[in-house]
């Protein structure tokens, strides 16, 4: 009862401090130190071993269920936590503007859903939490309120209320009758459902658009660039990574075999790998780079994930490989971004020196270069797909493949951030820079080293030293790196450009005005020699509808009259008793 | 009399006197018609109290008076008629508060606030109507005590809109009552009882009951607003705030709704009218009008005329899940009968404090209002995103209960008018949340006058039922919970 407390207090929390940081009088503490401090009982919970009985509140909600968070969920929770409170102490000096108390309004209560989503032991709170943390998410990434900021916001925003219908209907199918069930339970009931398939669907592309699976990607690297960079290092982060939780806990993983809807999700992730690399590399703002790195990036969990739903007893394999993927990613892709908030901010050499470098050991981390927890994690999604019999070995050679995309993306963004003298736009001298070197460093060095720390056999840290993994992870660098090399010459580099963020979504909304311009002008051309034709006939419709109206009206105005009510109703009294008398 | 016997009518009365007197207080004593509300109100809520602690332990209350040889009018505490009694009383206290501020120095004032006081009345009396031949007299007195309201600022538009509102509501209620005594003639006195009582007459009398059925539909289906007989409702929107306040969350449209489901439920009982085919016309016709509603509602420019279809729509939910055999969908619907009642009290509250402190009527001039009204605009976010159907607020376990009920008898193609309309109403209120909170003003906004955003009796009763609606869905899982009680009723209706 008293550790089911931990569990509740993990989740309100961050959410009172969201009311409470609209208070006048308490703000200014609320925001100093609810900054740091929000996600420290979820951190609390990650870290105390709990076990209690779960119990069901039921007078809250459709009756919310409190139990201990399983070690998946643990694992996920920890580095959750931990993001949340770097990238919290980060913002505390980097949100300086006016409309700081709408940021942390969001910013709390983005982490409250957050947390519930990881928390949650029934279906209706998870909803619950995913809602808020969604909705929430949008104040932090409209917070500078410019033209992109809302075009960015509306993409963002749209996606999400259609994914959450597709997620609605998935639970309710996965409810059904019973109107709420603990969520454990779920996996079993999806796998058990006739309609498994229809469910399977709706989970993968629901929580999909929070991943940034290619086709439903579009958001984030529109996103990314306008949202505020501490923003933006939750948005990558753990916002992305929300969508994996529930693929996670909802998906009949390691119940039963699936395997069109896992050849699918494999291949989506395959595609979603290879497609944000290439149009990810030519982007011009490494924001939007590092958005694109991480839909690349998840593709690999997307793969994985269909290697599980095809092949169950590959399940916990998988699901463990995925847990250290999604930490090691969290943490350094949110320490990326940090890093370009922090070389905005850091106007000394010294200082600048140190992000330097520190970013580019993230850079190379995400590239999965050698010996580090990029590389690490690579290596066990890889070894728990090479499980999968069959042609799935030929699929783990694809990845790789996608692992020089990684190198590629890294590369460029490198060169963005690095080359150029302030990368980050809306960085001022304002700012004092050591506090926002500080939370950085610290988030850089975890993000480098947890995930180490982390790693339980059959991919201990040590496995980093074989020598087949070494050149397994050596090789992609390098082709990465000779790719760039030949791109980066000022002829094929001038072909290359010209994709603009958002990628698919640009062509397509321009498609569909085409389409309505090409339209509008047949209409045009071929009604032409109709016109004259037209124009008589235009004011005859409208006179058959204005007389149609009119004889509607006076149908109303008639049947307010007493005698042609009275009529009618004796006609209809007679002929309800000649249907009466006739039984 | 005993207690038992006079608590209904005391009920009635404790709105019906005020009502009187307060037709006799002179226009200028604001002090006596305020005490005489207020108590009124009050009074109200403490009789309902002790009644609902009764029938929640399954006791009995009725008056019964003789009014024609053979047809009693009886007044009866149900389950169910509890439920919208709470209803009523609850909203009729924060409306009442509300119209006090909302018109505070213009005239009439008397004839408003009795005519106000007759409505109440007239609908405790269709709440608690034990048969149907009460519960039509009620009703008709229901249209005559609205019409005064309606038209009550005297503009020819106000009286062009009465005139609709008149013609709709009476030739409803002409077909309404050729139903009734259809019904009289051929099964004698109707009472409301659980799980209905004509089931012996289905045998010899099919095609009657079918058409009766259609009858006192369509009589009640006028006021529910049930396309395409609807018309009347956003041209009833001239109305002031409060009126259209209580015409949409308790009085007039929900007056239809729970005629409906007490001539589903309690005339022919579920499971009858289920056997006779008659529910699944109902329940196409409450599909179409969710999606025609909040498709017309998306075109609207004008706050209160969006509400007025969103209303529309909205409501036909609850018919939606009266029509279809169900108990996880009756329960949604019945509770939605409270939910939509909270929500949309709400949003007419924020649209009437917008209206009055910042003259705003127009959807587009809410640019930037966020800043200048936040408590206002902060609840109508709670009744919007309620409205939408999303956690944690009422309109979530609504439509969470439909969709799930929705599957558990098959009903496939619930789920998408629901799935539909959710998104559908995304589209309509979400800009208005988007522009009154992120949107840059497009012209300087009234400065302050005082210290609260708009004077107290309006915000007030705009907050008590913002948080209501989030009590309500926040802790649906607690006993006395509108969904506690829309529970208990289901299973009382379905028990074989």
């Amino acid at each position: 009862m008293t550790a089911g407390f931990l569990v509740a207090v993990a989740v309100v929390f961050p959410l009172l401090l969201a009311i409470l940081s609209l208070v006048p009088r308490l703000r200014a503490y609320v925001q100093r130190y609810g900054s740091i401090a929000a996600a420290w009982p979820a951190l609390a919970l990650a870290l105390a071993s709990v076990a209690f009985d779960p119990f069901d509140v039921d007078w809250l909600l459709l009756g919310v269920r409190i139990a201990p968070p399983d070690s998946t969920l643990r694992s996920v929770l920890l580095t959750t936590a931990l993001l949340w409170s770097f990238a919290g102490w980060f913002a505390r000096d980097y949100i300086i503007d006016a409309r700081r108390d709408s940021f942390w309004c969001f910013f709390f209560a983005t982490l409250g859903g957050n947390v519930g989503v990881l928390v949650a032991q029934d279906v209706a709170t998870f909803y619950l939490s995913y809602v808020v943390m969604t909705f929430a998410a949008y104040g932090l990434i409209v917070h500078e309120r410019s033209a992109d900021v809302w075009r960015a916001g509306r993409v963002y925003l749209g996606m999400a209320i259609g994914a959450e219908v597709l997620l609605l209907a998935a639970f309710w199918l996965i409810v059904c009758s019973r109107i709420d069930i603990p969520l454990a339970e779920a996996p079993r009931i999806v796998a058990q459902r006739p309609d498994r398939g229809l469910v399977i669907a709706l989970l993968l592309f629901g929580f999909g658009v929070k991943v940034g699976i290619v086709p439903v990607h579009v958001w984030l690297p529109l996103a990314h660039p306008v949202a505020p960079t501490p923003a933006s290092a939750i948005l990558s982060g753990t916002l992305i990574k929300a969508g994996v939780v529930g693929w996670l806990r909802f998906l009949p993983l390691g119940l039963v075999a699936v395997p069109e809807a896992g050849i699918a999700c494999a291949l989506l992730g395959l595609v979603s790998t290879l497609y944000a690399s290439a149009i990810g590399s030519i982007q011009r703002e490494p924001k939007t780079v590092l958005a694109y790195s991480s839909i690349s990036q998840m593709g690999f969990v997307a793969a994985a994930l269909g290697a599980a739903l095809t092949a169950p007893s590959t399940a916990p394999a998988v699901t463990a490989s995925i847990v250290l993927f999604t930490q090691y990613h969290m943490l350094t892709k949110g320490a990326l971004f940090l890093g370009l908030g922090a070389l905005g901010g850091a106007p000394k050499a010294a200082g600048r020196r140190s992000v330097t470098l520190g970013t580019l050991a993230l850079a190379a981390s995400i590239a999965g270069a050698p010996l580090t927890s990029g590389a690490l994690a690579k290596i066990a999604l890889t070894g728990a797909i090479a499980r999968v019999p069959g042609a799935w070995t030929t699929f783990g050679y694809l990845l790789s493949v996608g692992a020089v995309g990684s190198t590629l993306l890294m590369i460029r963004f490198s060169s963005l951030a690095l080359g150029s003298s302030s990368p980050d736009a809306d960085a001022d001298a304002a700012r004092p820079a050591r506090d926002l070197v500080l939370p950085w460093a610290l988030l850089a060095g975890t993000a480098l080293v947890l995930p180490l720390v982390l790693a339980r056999p059959p991919t201990a840290p040590d496995t980093l030293l074989e020598m087949g993994h070494l050149t397994s992870a050596a090789w992609p660098i390098l082709a990465g790196g000779a790719i760039a090399v030949v791109g980066s010459r000022e002829p094929v580099a001038r072909r290359l450009r010209g994709v603009p963020p958002g990628d698919v979504l640009v062509p397509t909304t321009r498609f569909v005005e085409r389409i309505s311009s090409v339209s509008d002008s047949l209409r045009e051309q071929l009604l032409s020699p109709l016109g004259p034709r037209m124009h008589a006939a235009r004011p005859r419709v409208t006179g058959w509808l204005a007389t149609a109206s009119r004889t509607l009206e006076r149908v109303e105005v008639g049947l307010g009259d007493a005698r042609v009510l009275g009529s009618m109703l004796l006609l209809l009294i007679i002929i309800v008793f000649a249907c009466a008398g006739r039984r | 009399m005993s207690l038992d016997a006079s608590l209904p009518l005391l009920v009635l009365l404790s709105s019906l006197v005020p009502a009187i007197l307060i037709f006799l207080v002179p226009e200028k004593n604001h002090g006596i018609r305020t005490t005489l509300n207020v108590a009124g109100a009050l009074t109200k809520l403490g009789f309902i109290a002790v009644m609902g602690s009764g029938v929640h332990s399954g006791h009995r209350y009725e008056t019964r008076m003789t009014f024609l040889k053979g047809a009693d009018l009886v007044l009866r505490a149900d389950t169910f008629s509890l439920l919208f009694v709470t209803l009523s009383a609850v909203l009729w206290l924060a409306t009442t508060i509300y119209a006090i501020g909302y018109l505070e120095g213009s005239p009439h004032r008397s004839r408003f606030f009795g005519y106000f006081s007759l409505c109440v009345a007239s609908t405790m009396g269709i709440a608690l109507a034990g048969n149907l031949l009460t519960f039509f007299v009620f009703y008709e007195l229901l249209t005559l005590s609205t019409y005064p309201l309606v038209v009550h600022r005297g503009t020819p538009a106000a009286l062009r809109a009465g005139n609709v509102y008149l013609r709709y509501t009476l030739a409803g209620g002409a077909v309404l009552l050729a139903g009734v005594a259809a019904l009289y003639s051929l099964a004698g006195t109707v009472e409301f009882v659980e799980r209905g009582s004509l089931a012996p007459l289905v045998d010899r009398h099919r095609m009657a009951l079918v058409v009766i059925f259609a009858l006192l539909v369509t009589g009640l289906a006028v006021k529910t607003a049930l396309v395409p007989l609807h018309g009347w409702l956003p041209t009833a929107m001239i109305a002031p705030a409060p009126v259209s306040a209580l015409l949409h969350a308790v009085a007039v449209v929900k007056a239809g709704a729970f005629g409906i489901t007490r001539v589903v439920y309690d005339v022919y009982g579920v499971h009858t009218a289920n056997g006779l085919g008659v529910t699944r016309p109902l329940a196409g016709v409450a599909a179409a009008t969710i999606l025609y509603g909040s498709a017309c509602a998306m075109v609207q420019t004008d706050l209160k005329r969006r509400l007025a279809y969103s209303t529309v729509s909205q409501v036909a939910y609850i018919v939606l899940g009266v029509a279809v055999f169900g108990t996880l969908l009756t329960t949604g619907g019945i509770v939605h009968l409270v939910h939509q009642g909270l929500m949309k009290v709400t949003l007419f509250f924020c649209a009437g404090n917008v209206a009055e402190e910042l003259g705003i009527h127009e959807i587009r001039d809410l640019r930037g209002v966020g800043r200048r009204m936040p408590v206002t605009m902060v609840s109508f976010a709670i009744g919007a995103f309620g409205m939408i159907g999303l956690p944690p607020i009422a309109g979530f376990v609504t439509k969470w209960y439909l969709g799930v009920g929705a599957l558990e008898v098959g009903a496939y193609w619930c789920i998408g008018v629901l799935l539909v309309s959710s998104l559908l109403n995304a589209v309509y209120f979400l800009p208005i949340v988007y522009a009154a909170w992120f949107a840059e003003p497009v012209r300087e906004l009234p400065k302050r006058t005082r210290r609260a955003e708009v004077q107290l009796t309006l915000l007030l009763p705009t907050v008590a039922t913002a948080v209501l609606s989030l009590v309500a869905g926040l802790f649906a899982g607690a006993d006395l919970s509108p969904l506690g009680w829309a529970k208990l009723i289901a299973e009382r209706e379905f028990r074989p």
